[in-house]
């Protein structure tokens, strides 16, 4: 099970992604390229639209669960993305 | 220091072996010995070899690289699912899809929903699908074997889906909008990617919560007696190959000796995914780069 930062800014982002790479060593040589993806809550009904989405590991190989403050983690949201895109024809 | 054991076959075996002559039969991968009097054989061990499923945490997937080269046949997808219905609203099992251009086909779960399959597949035109079908039970926390058929060789795609090896389907219809499907479009698309398992390739995510195992594509009508024999009494068949079929892509997960942890080493319980290999011979061997993402083997196997 994954926890999440929610950040308001891509910046914050990308500083958080930039440090976990630079922890696992990432790139790799055994394919692990980047630590996370960026992805935005796209529901724009949701009190959280827009803000930028940050997976924090709490299992496995590249955990990272104690490089974050707890009090900033909130669990997976399922509304973050609640419009399925397969269209009715 | 290895040892080359020699090789024969099964219908030019030495006419007067030894006691303690082994052999490799190259026909039949087994490895032979005579006691004197007969010749005995070696099968690996299939339920041993079977001891991890993957699992997706509802933020993992599954990039494979196998994308079928030609469309409009009949197409079967075999798998194990095991949830508990938790995670995100849509969950992808498994996506063929670039920006909305259906391929050969996609399944998205809705596990909320008393009807939570949604099967769509490309056509000459468009796509084709079906977002209510029930299938019964399956978001229990237990190990479900499923079988999707879809059969081209009538007027209209005629689908099928097996539960659990029972042979007679838990859907069958053929995919018309008298049956509930979106329009009567056959099956007709080529793949439009490389397969991903566990959530959407692109764009809006739907990711899978819950674990995985035996994935197989295959470009065929599975037969009922295929069916069965997968299941196997719920055992699970460990090796679809030994079976006589050839699937385009096969997925056995936690694969000694193929498969590998993200440090490299042999795939073991506990580990995030390096390479999950495609055990059909084609090669097409999936991966997932972002760290974050990677699904994790479990000691958990469908069987």
């Amino acid at each position: 099970m994954k926890k999440y930062i929610l950040y308001s800014t891509q910046e914050e982002w990308n500083a958080s992604n930039d440090a976990m790479n630079a922890l696992f060593g990432l790139p790799d040589s055994h394919g692990n390229e980047r630590y996370a993806e960026i992805q935005q809550v796209s529901n724009s009904g949701h009190s959280d639209f827009g803000k930028y989405i940050f997976p924090i590991t709490t299992t496995g190989n590249f955990v990272t669960l104690n490089e974050f403050n707890v009090s900033d983690m909130v669990e997976f949201d399922p509304e973050w993305t609640s419009d399925v895109d397969y269209n009715a024809a | 220091m290895p040892t080359t054991i020699p090789t024969t076959t099964s219908s030019t075996r030495p006419g007067s072996p030894s006691a303690g002559d082994a052999y490799f039969e190259t026909d039949t991968k087994n490895y032979i010995i005579y006691d004197g009097a007969n010749w005995r054989g070696y099968e690996w061990d299939v339920t041993t070899a079977n001891t991890l499923s993957l699992e997706f945490d509802g933020n993992d997937r599954l990039n494979t690289t196998y994308s079928s080269a030609t469309g409009g046949d009949d197409f079967s997808v075999s798998f194990w699912m095991k949830s508990d219905g938790t995670g995100g609203t849509y969950q992808d099992i498994f996506r063929d899809d670039s920006s909305g251009n259906y391929g050969r086909l996609s399944l998205l779960t809705t596990p909320g929903s008393s009807t939570p399959f949604y099967l769509i597949y490309g056509t000459a035109t468009g796509y084709n699908l079906d977002s209510t079908i029930d299938i019964g039970t399956i978001y229990d926390n237990a190990w479900h074997h499923i079988v999707i058929v879809l059969d081209n060789s009538g007027t209209y795609t005629n689908v099928k889906i097996y539960k659990d090896g029972n042979t007679t389907p838990e859907y069958s219809a053929d995919a018309r909008t008298t049956n509930g499907w979106a329009n009567d479009g056959k099956q007709s698309a080529n793949s439009q990617t490389n397969y991903v398992i566990g959530s959407t390739p692109t764009g809006t995510e739907y990711p899978y919560k819950g674990k995985l195992d035996q994935i197989a594509f295959f470009g065929s009508a599975l037969t009922t007696t295929n069916v069965s024999n997968i299941y196997n009494s719920g055992n699970g068949a460990a090796d679809i190959i030994n079976l006589g079929l050839s699937p385009e892509a096969y997925y056995r997960i936690g694969n000694y000796l193929e498969d590998t942890n993200s440090d490299g080493s042999f795939a073991s319980a506990g580990q995030d995914i390096g390479t999950v290999a495609d055990y059909s011979g084609n090669n097409y061997d999936a991966t997932q780069a972002t760290t974050s993402k990677k699904p994790n083997y479990v000691a958990d196997p469908a069987s």
